[in-house]
């Protein structure tokens, strides 16, 4: 199931490049987190946008007169610093979903972190690094909508990565796998 | 009815009380403004780290919401 609106798989993607690319380095996977765990914060993020209007239709059904004694101003002030909070929240959920990344290219792996709007976090091992990887799904719905984790495990000093949530994780572990023996056999994957 | 409407009414209109939502309402819009300059920085920063399908687009985005937020200090400092 595709869901335009949160792209979060890309194979071999033309336009999307990161800053420590080598020059004889392509990207083959690009991914994100499914689109579905955006739901939780996207219902969150509804209710609280028609929270106002059930705050005033309570107020008048039952006749507790608190919206019919505020004035003007402050009702319109206090409801444009509800968006302004509803929208920053919305804006720093879809900021944390879209830069939190996972790339496989045919040298490294990168795991770029979007911890949240003062920190972030960029882990870069080498394929041939890599020790073993586990692909995992877990629970209905990430059955139902094929998403889950990959545990990456490498040579490299505490280094584990760990790709959290993307879409099609057996194809991913199959990939890297493949990546990994082409490396090791000194051919083209 | 559990709240004296002409009590809370008296209480709400009175200049010291609207003055201070005033000034309420003026710290959190710079608040706002300056979580907008940080969402610059951060997504400035982050599409130098990865060049995305939609980066430029989201940069824009981020500059349009910072203008927003500039403008809403003017509305709660100018109208209210």
């Amino acid at each position: 199931m595709n869901f335009g609106l949160f792209p979060a798989f890309f194979d071999k993607p033309l336009k999307i490049r990161f800053g420590q690319q080598e020059s004889d380095e392509i990207i083959e996977l690009f991914l994100r987190k499914h689109w579905f765990t955006n739901v939780g914060w996207i219902i969150i993020a509804l209710f609280l946008s028609i929270l106002p209007f059930i705050t005033v239709i309570t107020d008048v059904l039952l006749n507790l007169g608190f919206t019919a004694n505020l004035p003007a101003s402050i009702s319109t002030g206090l409801i444009i610093v509800w968006y302004m909070i509803l929208s920053a929240y919305v804006i720093e959920n879809f900021l944390h979903w879209y830069f939190t990344i996972y790339i496989v290219t045919n040298i490294h792996i990168v795991d770029v972190n979007y911890s949240s709007l003062l920190s972030r976090s960029v882990v870069e091992v080498k394929l041939e690094d890599v020790q073993s990887q586990k692909a995992s799904i877990k629970g209905i719905f990430r059955q139902l909508f094929n998403f889950g984790d990959v545990i990456i495990e490498t040579a490299a000093e505490n280094q584990r990565i760990d790709f959290i949530d993307i879409p099609k994780p057996d194809l991913v572990a199959d990939r890297v796998q493949d990546l990994k023996s082409a490396i090791v056999d000194g051919g083209n994957p | 009815m559990f709240v004296d409407g002409a009590l809370l009414a008296a209480i709400l209109n009175n200049p010291v009380v609207l003055f201070a939502f005033k000034i309420g309402f003026i710290l959190v819009a710079i608040l706002y403004f300056i979580f907008a300059l940080i969402a610059i920085g951060q997504i400035r920063m982050m599409t130098e780290t990865v060049t995305t399908e939609a980066g430029s687009l989201l940069r824009f985005l981020s500059i349009i919401h910072a203008g927003i937020a500039l403008g809403l200090i003017v509305l709660f400092a100018a109208f209210f």
